[in-house]
C-alpha cells in the first residue's frame, strides 16, 4: 500500500516539476545551379555549386526561446566562430521580448533581390564600397516591445563588435607589423574575438520601429550609432524601409544614409565616408505557381582616406603599411544594379528562379573619372552582368 | 519485485498523461494548431526575412 501511494505522489508531484522542451532545427539551402558571369575586361566564368547554405537550431521552453545559427561557410579556425548567432529570448512580460546573446542587430529593412542579395549583405558582382551593412555577428542585449496585435513593434538594443583590439601592460594598442627592429610598418591593429564587449572600449546603439497598418503594408525606420575607444568619430547610419506582402503583389523597399570613421589601422578603414543606398523591388504571382520580380538598387559612396603621420614608441618607428595608405585621397563611387527573373514554386517549401543581372559600376579618384585602375577600389568603371538559375529550398 | 514493475509502469504512464495535459490545454489545442498552421503557411522562402518568420511561428506555438 505504502508503494502504490508512494507511486501516486510521485505522479501527480512530477508534472508540477516538469516542462515541455521542444527543439527544431530549421535550414535554408540555394544552389546555384547555372550562374554565369561577366565582368568587363575579365574572361567569363561558369559557375555551379551552393549558393547559400544556413543552419539554425531552435529551442523554446515555456517563455525562453534560444537559438544558435551555425556559421558553416565561416573561418572555425576564429574563436567563437562555429556560430554567428547564439542567443536566448526571454517573453514572460507581455508583449516584451528581451534577447541577450549574439547575431544580428536589427536597423534596416533588409531585403534579397532577385537572384542576388542586397548590397546590405554583399550582394555585388563588382564589389561595393559601403561600409554600413547588415550588423550580424555582434554581441547584444536587445528589448522589444509590440506586435501585429499591439500594431507595432520597436526594438531597441544596445550592442558591441564581437572582436577586441589588444593593448599591451601599458596601454597601448598592439599592432600587426612587419619590417626590422629600429623601422617598422604597421598593417592591422592586433584583435581577439570575444564572446562579450565592454562599453569602456566600445558603444553600439541601435533601434528599428516597425508600424503595421492594413493587413499587408509594414513601414519601417532605423538608426545605427557606434564609437569604439580608437575612433575620433562615432558611425551613424538612418534607414526608411516599407513592404508589402500580399498573396499577388510583394514590394520592399529601403533607403539608407550612413556616416562611417573608423580607426587608422581597422579593417576597411575610412577617415570619413558618406554613403546613401535605395533599394527598390516587386513581386507579382500570376497564379499559384509562377511568378515575375524585379529589383533595382543604387548605392553612392564618398570615401577620404586617413593621412598617416609616422611615429616613434620604445625607439621603433612606425608607419603605415603601403597597402593601407591611401594619402588621404577621396574616392566617390556609385554602383547601381537591376536585376529581373521569374520564380515557379517547386513545392510548399522550394522554388526554382532564374534571372538576369546588370551591374555598373562609376568611380573618381579627387576627381579624376575613368580611370580603369584606383588603389583599393576593385572594378572602377567597371560593367558586368549575371545570368542565374538557382534551386531555394528550405525546411 | 513484479510489484515494482507495476507501479514503475503506473508511475511513468501516468506521468506522461499528466505532463501532456499540464501543457496542453483542451480548449486551446484546435485554436493552437489553426494559428500555428496558418503562421507556417505564411512563411515564404525570402532569405533575409525566413528565420525571423520561423522564430515567430515558434513563439506562437509556445504562447499557446
Amino acid at each position: 500500500m505504502k508503494t502504490i501511494i508512494f507511486a501516486f505522489l510521485i505522479a501527480v508531484i512530477l508534472p508540477n516539476v516538469s516542462f515541455a522542451l521542444d527543439a527544431a532545427v530549421k535550414g535554408f539551402i540555394a544552389l546555384d545551379g547555372l550562374n554565369y558571369k561577366k565582368i568587363q575586361r575579365t574572361n567569363d566564368s561558369l559557375n555551379i555549386g551552393i549558393g547559400v547554405l544556413d543552419l539554425k537550431i531552435f529551442a523554446e521552453q515555456d517563455n525562453m526561446t534560444a537559438a544558435i545559427k551555425l556559421n558553416i561557410d565561416g573561418n572555425l579556425a576564429i574563436q567563437n566562430n562555429l556560430f554567428e548567432e547564439a542567443y536566448a529570448t526571454y517573453r514572460g512580460f507581455k508583449n516584451f521580448k528581451i534577447t541577450l546573446g549574439k547575431g544580428v542587430v536589427k536597423f534596416q529593412n533588409l531585403h534579397w533581390g532577385v537572384v542576388a542579395n542586397t548590397y546590405q549583405d554583399g550582394g555585388t558582382i563588382l564589389e561595393s564600397e559601403n561600409s554600413i551593412r547588415k550588423l550580424s555577428n555582434k554581441a547584444l542585449l536587445a528589448i522589444a516591445y509590440g506586435n501585429k496585435g499591439v500594431g507595432y513593434t520597436n526594438t531597441f538594443t544596445l550592442w558591441g563588435d564581437s572582436s577586441d583590439v589588444q593593448y599591451d601592460e601599458k596601454g597601448n594598442v598592439k599592432y600587426i607589423s612587419n619590417g626590422s627592429a629600429t623601422s617598422k610598418f604597421i598593417t592591422a591593429y592586433e584583435t581577439k574575438a570575444v564572446p562579450s564587449f565592454t562599453t569602456q572600449k566600445q558603444l553600439g546603439l541601435a533601434n528599428k520601429f516597425e508600424l503595421y497598418r492594413t493587413q499587408d503594408w509594414t513601414f519601417t525606420t532605423g538608426q545605427m550609432y557606434y564609437k569604439n575607444k580608437l575612433q575620433d568619430k562615432p558611425t551613424y547610419a538612418i534607414d526608411f524601409g516599407a513592404t508589402l506582402d500580399s498573396t499577388v503583389w510583394e514590394y520592399w523597399l529601403d533607403a539608407i544614409y550612413g556616416f562611417t570613421s573608423k580607426s587608422p589601422f581597422e579593417s576597411y578603414t575610412t577617415f570619413r565616408k558618406n554613403e546613401y543606398f535605395i533599394q527598390t523591388g516587386l513581386q507579382y504571382h500570376i497564379d499559384e505557381y509562377w511568378s515575375v520580380l524585379t529589383n533595382l538598387e543604387y548605392l553612392h559612396v564618398k570615401d577620404q582616406a586617413h593621412t598617416y603621420t609616422p611615429f616613434t614608441l620604445d625607439g621603433i618607428t612606425y608607419s603605415a603599411d603601403s597597402k593601407i595608405n591611401k594619402l588621404g585621397k577621396t574616392v566617390v563611387s556609385s554602383n547601381y544594379k537591376l536585376e529581373i527573373g521569374a520564380q515557379y514554386k517547386l513545392s510548399k517549401s522550394s522554388f526554382i528562379t532564374s534571372g538576369v543581372l546588370y551591374e555598373r559600376k562609376l568611380a573618381a579618384l579627387d576627381g579624376i573619372k575613368d580611370l580603369s585602375s584606383i588603389k583599393g577600389v576593385y572594378n572602377p568603371n567597371t560593367e558586368a552582368f549575371q545570368l542565374l538559375s538557382s534551386i531555394s529550398f528550405w525546411f | 519485485m513484479k510489484k515494482w514493475i507495476q507501479c514503475s509502469l503506473f508511475t511513468f504512464i501516468l506521468s506522461m498523461f499528466l505532463v501532456s495535459c499540464a501543457h496542453q490545454p483542451t480548449q486551446d489545442r484546435a485554436v493552437a494548431a489553426q494559428n500555428s498552421k496558418s503562421c507556417w503557411d505564411s512563411v515564404k522562402g525570402e532569405y533575409q526575412n525566413y528565420f525571423d518568420s520561423v522564430e515567430k511561428c515558434i513563439e506562437k506555438q509556445s504562447d499557446k
